[in-house]
């Protein structure tokens, strides 16, 4: 989420497309119905308009009514709008069409008008003050203040010079008026001279792009897409959505009456969120937006329509990803996926260098550059110096790799004779210079001539009799770390894991073997359920049976911890304990940190805690010398020869012996903490510290100052998650931080109890903020974004992107050339990344349409419609062949993009045609339960709500098949069908063993006009929670569904394949 | 707690999340006796229907309506059922003998459930883990456990604590009975129902634009749409998969017959039915 749950209360339309928030996200229909209805007073209802193929529960909260004489009741825009499944992007980009040629067509239309003025405009509110640039040489030009005034700019090569765009400005929230450079697709790029250059030699490139002066320019973005979308007809959208012309008018009437153009204050340079004509669209999402093979591009559909219409950075507005389970948010802020690692970066490269790396991510540069260096803390910001914190954390300690400010040694001790080696105290690695005075007189001798430094052994030898013998001598080195570090360095895994859906092809033998991959061998399964999750179940189940080792950790003897497996093949179940008898942080979509609090006395029986369970798979790891590629690298540092887990674990609190459960300490505000409540405070210290760890001079504030010598920060910590961190103490506070407890961004303005504003500022007053909670009404802030309720990375900015327009919050700047460097710098230097070549790349996805056609314009560049794998249209069966006109997505042409992985599908993967397979299989979720269902289908009240798998059929194709409302019905697909235990893999057994697993799914069709128009004719809907173990037993969706993904994200097309419907006789 | 109380649930705002069921079960320590099973029986006490039975909405809430002048008060040869100041219509189980027969010799025949007539019956069985016989359990208002007195009353009724409430302090300054809401209010994730004095409901529910309601008691339901089809005689008979009649037809009926409740379901429909076309008064509140 760019906005947050609470910050739907302020919106003036909820745009779900891809999402069923009714029934998945119940908890933000509270705020929707608080928009929609006005709890809060402010003279505006929001519209709710659903795109689904599926009339959702949340479809059918539309048309509740409105007020006819109230302009500012937006309900009027209520509509539901039914498509296939799959061809979101075509509806997006139809309504985008369709609104640029509203906007032509309608020059002397207010909001028209205002669309235009805020592309073209040349507001100081709407300009950049950026002032540090990157040239083609990699040399960073950070301009003082005098040569900031007087820049000037080229955007012609030279010919003529302006001081635009500095004076100027453009659009920091859209970037409509870059011109593009049509050959390489990259951005035009401004030429630069400061006031005291003269001639050519002085020009220098800069990552400053070129802006048109008004979006009617032909080169420029805003034209490039309306070229794109063109293509994109009502005529020819409604095709092949299978939607009318009059829904994609409605959708685009809805979005201009709910937009930026549309508001109230519009000119202003703060708006009035309170005020009724104030207006913001924000577009709700989850996996059925997601779960295509185009899914990514899909997204970015909504992010160019939601930048065309200023809704970024605006309450109210944004692009909300409803995430699928509660910690969704958290675990990919974790990097827990196979291309990740935590704080969002990418794993260390095959043969890649530190520095190399370094340079890639957000901060400063340090490539190419002699001013700065990866291996100095002081010179690396943000996400590179939460790598290097973490590099030291993970895989040795903060005294590998330290840097302290250079100090001159006297040693009395040692006098330099002969060739005598001076040992130097601490473990300082030395830097080239070294400066060697003695008593004589203070002569600084020559490296290489009158010493030479020992790197590896950290001392200095006395040469030849260059310095004086008998001296005492004072050494003032520096230290240079860089050795130190790569020993840390290398105990990094190189290179990405395994895609979560090609692993379970890795742990078959026979597919390995042929594939010339890796055969995997063991597996462990943490809380969750492949067996019931994973599509095409049959491979996936082929691959759990192979596996030599599978352990399962789980509350719940689930389908994968009871799937069938080899004769020697050794399967474990550990207990692990509920979510509630544990103590840990939770990250919510909106990106909110909250600490969950665990129930008294631990967890129950012999269940454990996962922190424990972690804790307990080092200690074990260790103990079986799991660890030597690390400690082997820890040779001539101050940590050599120590023990792994006592370096790299106990220093969390439980030093591997005795209870972890009775692992005790005081928290920062005076609590006991025991067991998990303890051990997690201590990860999330490390985590959340300041990059540049605390001051020992003590807080801001006078008795709250903060030793770092107090309890449990022995040597301080240092932030190793960026985004949860700060750049240093005193400075906005990151998610841990005893010295900064007070009050701080985003500040003064505040609630009173009786919900007026007031300036009295509201202070944390804790250390732990993910443990604040005050969500009272008195501090729900100007609003409504509760800045004191749990913390939202990052600097707990409460809406990503805020242009300045909410003085309540974090003011923040637009991805675009110019801001998102500004973004990830540092203190008040202004430095900057090396970031410009990833804006030029990251609108390059990995996947272009397979079909060279006239109807792709820019594919790659902008969203593209393309036919989802299994597709009725594929020519084979009775409808119009789509595929040849628009395509399929394939694996991308673009190498070296991020997230290149490889084939769409394997190639054992059966595939349907809609010849044999005429319907179209999409997958849905109810409230009842839960994800693979361990949980929900093991609690008695889940499963009498909802007891077993349902299939929606419109009662066209029921009829057609004589099925009537409760028949069961087969669901047959090119992989697998509903009543067939496939190769007798699911052994039931007991009280279950009926066979109710295998009954397929009962239909819901309705009686008379009461049928079930839930979906279209030619569409089949089944939730996917059910499986063959537990209370609730019922038909898997996940034998049925495709393992075709998307290129960018190995996301398989859950939403969309082809199957076929009979009656079980 | 003298004031008279009220829930009101906006049907446009819910969406049936069935948090309120959960919560009240959960609350009350409802057993789920049917897992599996699409009925529901003694262990109900809330619940949601959808009007139009294929689960599509509009989502009302079912549940005792607390009438003002509550039929099943009448007949009960235990006196067990009484309405309170408070609005509630509560059973005193201690009274309460289902099939028992009172010192007169008047043999309870579940009259309450049949003079219901309005779909709020109480459900006769071993619905808790409170009592091991059969007792008639119902809707409560979560007697005891909200309002202001909350607290005073675990002590005089031992059912259990206090229920929290999301009322703002403000609110509960102005209506002491916020301290504690009924869990299912208290639940709602949609912010759907309300839990005031009844008079403030009603003041409130003239001021939403509502054209339809129902409720004459301490439970309401209201909506800004048309809802034309009469609320189904039994909504307890859980079948928001099935429509009652195909499951008569198709499933197997003498399932249908081990339960009490449906057959006493099948005479409150024909009741209710004839009741609600002769009480214009329905929907004016």
């Amino acid at each position: 989420m760019t906005n947050n749950w609470v910050d739907l209360d302020n919106s003036t339309m909820f745009f779900v497309c891809g999402a069923n928030p009714a029934e998945n996200h119940p908890a933000s229909i509270g705020h929707v119905n608080t928009a929609r209805f006005d709890v809060n007073g402010r003279g505006r209802n929001a519209a709710l308009v659903v795109v689904d193929p599926r009339q959702t529960r949340t479809a059918r909260m539309i048309n509740s009514g409105y007020d006819a004489t109230n302009v500012n009741d937006m309900r009027k825009y209520d509509r539901f709008v039914r498509i296939r499944p799959g061809t979101n992007i075509a509806f997006i980009n139809g309504v985008l069409n369709s609104i640029i040629t509203w906007m032509y067509a309608n020059p002397m239309d207010q909001k028209s008008i205002n669309f235009f003025a805020w592309h073209n405009s040349t507001l100081a509110s709407h300009r950049s003050a950026g002032r540090a640039f990157i040239d083609d040489a990699g040399t960073q030009i950070t301009l003082d203040a005098a040569q900031l005034a007087g820049a000037m700019y080229s955007f012609d090569s030279g010919a003529t010079w302006s001081v635009a765009p500095i004076t100027t400005g453009w659009p920091k929230y859209c970037d409509s008026r870059i011109k593009v450079n049509t050959g390489t697709g990259d951005y035009q790029r401004a030429i630069l001279k400061t006031a005291g250059n003269t001639g050519t030699t002085a020009y220098q490139w800069s990552n400053m792009p070129v802006f048109a002066a008004n979006v009617n320019d032909a080169d420029c973005v805003f034209q490039k897409l309306r070229n794109h979308v063109a293509k994109y007809t009502a005529t020819a959208v409604a095709e092949i959505c299978g939607c009318t012309e009059a829904d994609i008018a409605a959708v685009r009437d809805a979005f201009i009456a709910n937009s930026r153009c549309s508001t109230g204050t519009f000119d202003s340079a703060s708006e009035n969120i309170s005020a009724p004509g104030y207006r913001a669209a924000c577009i709700m999402y989850a996996m059925g937006a997601t779960q295509f093979t185009s899914g990514s591009q899909g997204v970015r559909s909504y992010a160019v329509i939601q930048t065309l219409m200023g809704n970024m950075g605006r309450a109210g507005g944004g692009i909300n990803a409803l995430r699928g389970i509660h910690n969704v948010q958290g675990s990919t802020d974790m990097g827990t996926l196979f291309d990740l690692i935590p704080g969002y970066s990418g794993n260390p490269g095959v043969g890649q260098s530190y520095a190399d790396y370094s340079n890639k991510l957000f901060g400063n540069r340090v490539v190419g550059t002699t001013t700065k260096s990866a291996y100095t803390e002081g010179d690396i910001a943000w996400q590179q110096r939460g790598f290097y914190n973490m590099t030291r954390e993970w895989f040795g300690s903060r005294a590998v790799g330290a840097a302290p400010v250079p100090t001159p040694v006297v040693d009395e001790s040692v006098v330099l004779t002969g060739t005598t080696a001076m040992a130097l105290s601490g473990n300082p690695v030395l830097a080239g210079t070294v400066t060697v005075t003695d008593d004589a007189g203070s002569i600084t001798y020559v490296d290489g001539t009158d010493y030479t430094i020992d790197l590896a052994n950290g001392k200095i030898v006395r040469k030849g009799t260059g310095i004086l013998s008998g001296s005492t001598v004072l050494v003032d080195f520096t230290y240079k770390n860089d050795s130190a570090f790569d020993k840390l360095w290398a105990c990094w895994p190189k290179g990405n894991g395994v895609p979560h859906i090609e692993s379970f092809r890795r742990m078959d033998p026979t597919w390995a073997t042929a594939n010339f991959v890796p055969n995997i061998k063991a597996s462990v399964v943490w809380g969750q359920n492949p067996a019931v999750t994973e599509p095409n179940q049959s491979a996936v189940r082929t691959g759990l049976e192979a596996l030599d080792l599978l352990v399962c950790v789980d509350m719940f003897a689930n389908e994968t911890a009871q799937c069938k497996r080899k004769a020697n093949g050794v399967t474990y179940l550990l207990p692990a304990c509920s979510h509630v008898e544990e103590a840990g942080s939770v990250t919510s979509s909106g990106r909110w940190i909250q600490w969950r609090d665990r129930k008294m006395n631990g967890p129950k029986g012999n269940s454990k805690s996962d922190l424990e369970l972690l804790h307990r798979f080092a200690k074990a790891l260790n103990t079986a010398g799991a660890f030597s590629h690390i400690t082997g690298q820890w040779a001539g540092t101050p940590i050599a020869g120590l023990d792994a887990y006592d370096v790299l674990w106990g220093k969390y609190g439980w030093d591997g012996t005795g209870s972890f459960e009775a692992v005790s300490g005081v928290a920062y505000e005076g609590n006991t903490l025991t067991g998990s409540e303890y051990v997690a405070e201590q990860v999330f210290k490390e985590m959340c510290a300041p990059l540049a760890g605390y001051s020992t001079a003590g807080g801001a504030v006078a008795g709250q100052e903060f030793p770092a010598a107090a309890a449990g920060f022995v040597g301080g910590h240092k932030g190793t998650m960026w985004i949860y961190s700060t750049g240093n103490n005193n400075n906005q506070g990151g998610a841990y931080n005893p010295e900064y407890i007070q009050n701080h961004t985003p500040a003064a303005v505040e609630r009173n109890a009786a919900g007026e504003l007031t300036t009295t500022a509201i202070t944390w007053g804790i250390a732990n903020k993910a443990k604040s909670r005050k969500g009272a009404p008195e501090y729900s802030g100007q609003h409504y974004q509760y800045p004191r309720y749990g913390w939202a990375w990052l600097l707990n900015r409460r809406i990503f992107y805020n242009n300045g327009e909410l003085p309540g919050d974090v003011t923040d700047v637009f991805v675009a050339p110019g801001y998102l460097a500004r973004l990830w710098t540092i203190g008040s230097t202004n430095t900057l990344a090396d970031w410009s070549w990833l804006y030029r790349t990251y609108n390059q996805l990995s996947d272009v349409p397979d079909v060279v056609s006239t109807n792709h314009v820019h594919p790659g560049r902008f969203p593209a419609f393309t036919e989802p794998y299994e597709t009725p249209y594929d020519g084979t069966g009775t409808k119009p062949n789509l595929v040849a006109a628009w395509g399929r997505n394939t694996k991308g042409t673009v190498s070296g993009v991020v997230g290149t992985t490889g084939n769409l599908v394997f190639s054992d993967t059966l595939r349907g045609t809609a010849a044999n397979f005429p319907l179209v299989l999409t997958t849905i979720r109810c409230v009842e339960h839960f994800q693979g269902g361990p949980i929900t289908r093991n609690n008695p009240w889940n499963v009498e709500l909802e007891p077993e798998p349902w299939v929606e059929i419109n009662s066209v194709d029921a009829l057609a098949k004589g099925i009537k409302d409760g028949d069961y019905v087969n669901i047959t697909t090119a992989r697998g069908d509903s009543i067939t235990d496939q190769e007798a893999r699911t052994i039931m057994t007991g009280a279950l063993a009926a066979g109710s697993f295998s009954k397929g799914f009962k239909a819901r069709v309705g009686v008379g006009t009461l049928a079930n128009q839930r979906v279209a004719p030619g569409t089949v809907a089944i939730p996917w929670h059910w499986g063959d173990r537990g209370l609730g037993v019922g038909a898997r969706a996940n034998d049925l569904c495709i393992d075709a993904w998307d290129a960018n994200t190995t996301i398989p097309e859950f939403k969309a394949c082809l199957c076929k419907i009979d009656k079980v006789l | 707690m003298s004031t008279m109380m009220a829930i009101l649930q906006d049907v446009d705002k819910c969406m049936r999340c069935n948090g309120c069921v959960v919560s009240c079960k959960r609350t009350w320590k409802m057993k789920a006796l049917n897992p599996g099973i699409h009925k529901t029986a003694p262990d109900q006490r809330v619940i949601i229907k959808s009007q139009k039975r294929v689960d599509m909405g509009p989502f009302m809430r079912y549940s005792c309506w607390h009438c003002s002048n509550p039929p099943c008060v009448k007949r009960c040869p235990f006196k067990a059922i009484v309405k309170q100041a408070s609005g509630a219509v509560a059973i005193d189980h201690e009274l309460c003998q289902p099939g028992g027969t009172n010192s007169a010799g008047v043999v309870c025949t579940y009259q309450c459930q049949v003079d219901c007539g309005r779909g709020g019956y109480p459900k006769i069985g071993v619905g808790t883990d409170s009592y091991s016989t059969p007792k008639a359990q119902k809707c409560t208002l979560c007697f005891g456990r909200s309002g202001a007195d909350a607290d005073i009353n675990t002590t005089l009724y031992g059912v259990g604590s206090g229920l929290p409430t999301k009322a703002t302090a403000a609110e509960i300054a102005a209506v002491p009975e916020k301290t504690h809401q009924p869990s299912c209010v208290y639940t709602c994730p949609a912010k759907a129902m309300s839990w005031d004095t009844r008079v403030n409901i009603l003041a409130y529910m003239g001021t939403q634009g509502y054209i339809s309601a129902q409720g004459d008691g301490s439970m309401f339901w209201a909506s800004r749409k048309y809802l034309l089809i009469a609320p189904k005689a039994d909504p307890f008979v859980e079948d928001h998969v099935t429509p009652l009649m195909s499951s008569l037809v198709s499933g197997p009926f003498a399932k249908a017959v081990l339960v009490p409740t449906l057959l006493a379901g099948g005479l409150v429909a024909v009741i209710a039915r004839r009741q609600r076309l002769a009480d214009q008064s329905v929907g004016e509140v």
